[in-house]
């Protein structure tokens, strides 16, 4: 091999050992969490609720096949099956839990507290909130969620902005602010001032996800955020 | 934000080694190398944020040859570019988040002149045309960002002034250019300097050059992420690049070269430093 076969040779050893696909790994930790999908303020005397709860693992992803423990704390108020139907009994004052046991065998909990009385009182279907960037592009703006029985609608409101110069704008649902994987992709942005909605399909809650995402997708990389659940 | 730097290092490509004009019937020839990987960027207000790691290399032919004393093509020719991006993995679960991607395919090519204005002693002064022709994909990979080019026909009109001396038993040189890029399809026109000091080492069998080179953006073109889809990667960057190289001629035909350079400032661009290197012929 003469020296300028040599030379070439490293050369195209330089070329090929620069282009290889490697790893980024991503920090994706999140806390793991139950979420009561359909808490409720009050219940009348005498009526049931079937409690509807997802648990989301330490990525933010759903994981349907955990069993969830049910308890009442004051059983006398108000009663819960191990499937999470409560039985309001009489009035007052109790507090209902779900919890589990995560992947390191943490107990994992969430309490709803309620009242049982002459009327029931379901949460508030509608969620409002603030935009913020997670970067240094422009991101900012009021937002709100709203659930009808035909209808889930994220509206952004007029005070609504963010920066033109970025590519691959994508708004997500999602339950970890450190990855959109397991979101749900509502579409990529097309509006970058002023007000503009999303009708969302109704087979999504106003509890399934944490968080609104402003992704840039090509690069995959959080923009902004919004708080859907603090 | 890929495509721009195919044109950063066509700037600087373009200078290697061209401090003066070819002579009639010569020529020089680099088959070349670049590459870049890069975790961060600068944003569109000149801020650092993160992003997936994502390569690009590209392997191009540069050549110069002398039409006569006074007048020199130029042709640079990128025959193999990829853009690629790292897989993304959970740190928690080790699970595939997002899979790597890659494509591979041709550059723009770019094609030149350059005349003689003035030569007086030591000192010349030059004009430059370079043609953008767009040979490259402005459309790669699954979301478009992909890019080997940006789609559009620009031209780039250039003064170089260029001064040789000795400092002792070293030869140096001295290169300043300026340039206007008029660019088509809504993307914004671009002024460009360079600033390069050149210094004869190893017995003069080598060179080492220190460049200061910069981009600014008119800000004249439409397009934004309001009207386009990939193709505002390539608009409106801006950098302040710093770099050298150092050249060793292997034989009077052979040499080699490796270079660095790095974006002290920018706008839309990587902040991360490009590794060069090339074959060098001369005839």
């Amino acid at each position: 091999m003469n020296r300028f076969t040599v030379h070439q040779s490293l050369f195209f050893v330089f070329v090929f050992l620069n282009s290889c696909i490697g790893d980024d790994l991503i920090n994706d930790r999140v806390p793991a969490e139950i979420r009561i999908l359909n808490p409720i303020v009050s219940i009348k005397e005498g009526e049931q609720h079937q409690y509807k709860a997802k648990f989301f693992n330490a990525v933010g992803i759903e994981e349907s096949s955990k069993s969830l423990f049910w308890k009442s704390d004051n059983t006398s108020v108000a009663t819960i099956s191990n499937n999470g139907l409560l039985h309001a009994r009489v009035m007052g004052n109790t507090t209902i839990t779900a919890s589990t046991k995560d992947i390191d065998g943490n107990t994992i909990q969430i309490s709803d507290e309620l009242e049982v009385s002459m009327e029931s009182v379901m949460e508030n279907n509608i969620i409002s909130g603030t935009l913020r960037t997670t970067s240094s592009y422009t991101l900012e703006g009021s937002f709100r969620m709203t659930k009808t029985e035909s209808a889930l609608t994220l509206e952004l409101l007029e005070d609504y902005r963010a920066d033109t110069a970025l590519p691959g704008l994508v708004v997500f649902l999602g339950n970890n602010q450190n990855t959109v994987q397991g979101a749900y992709r509502i579409a990529s942005v097309t509006h970058f001032d002023g007000a503009h909605s999303y009708n969302l399909p109704t087979s999504i809650g106003l509890k399934d996800y944490k968080y609104i995402l402003y992704w840039c997708e090509p690069f995959n990389v959080s923009v902004g955020e919004g708080i859907l659940i603090p | 934000m890929n495509r721009f730097l195919i044109l950063i290092y066509l700037f600087l490509s373009f200078q290697l080694q061209s401090q003066w004009l070819q002579k009639k019937g010569e020529g020089s020839f680099k088959l070349g190398v670049w590459s870049i990987v890069a975790d961060e960027h600068f944003t569109s207000d000149g801020l650092k944020d993160p992003n997936a790691t994502r390569g690009f290399f590209n392997t191009n032919i540069y050549a110069q040859y002398g039409i006569s004393d006074q007048l020199t093509l130029v042709a640079y020719i990128p025959f193999f570019v990829r853009n690629y991006q790292n897989r993304q993995v959970s740190a928690t679960t080790g699970e595939i988040i997002m899979e790597g991607q890659s494509e591979n395919n041709f550059g723009d090519i770019d094609l030149g002149v350059e005349i003689q204005l003035a030569r007086l002693n030591n000192v010349l002064l030059s004009a430059s045309l370079t043609l953008g022709i767009p040979t490259g994909q402005d459309a790669g990979g699954n979301d478009g960002s992909y890019q080997t080019g940006d789609g559009e026909f620009n031209q780039l009109a250039q003064i170089h002034a260029g001064i040789s001396f000795n400092i002792g038993q070293a030869n140096f040189y001295n290169k300043f250019s300026v340039g206007f890029n008029q660019r088509s399809n809504g993307f914004s026109d671009e002024l460009q300097g360079l600033g390069e000091l050149g210094m004869s080492i190893l017995n003069k069998k080598g060179w080492l050059i220190a460049r200061l080179s910069t981009k600014q953006s008119v800000n004249n073109g439409r397009l934004d992420a309001t009207n386009s889809e990939g193709s505002i990667f390539a608009n409106n960057v801006e950098y302040t690049n710093i770099g050298a190289e150092g050249v060793y001629n292997i034989s009077n035909k052979w040499g080699v070269s490796l270079g660095y350079s790095y974006p002290l400032s920018g706008k839309i661009i990587y902040a991360a430093p490009a590794l060069s290197g090339g074959l060098l012929f001369s005839m």
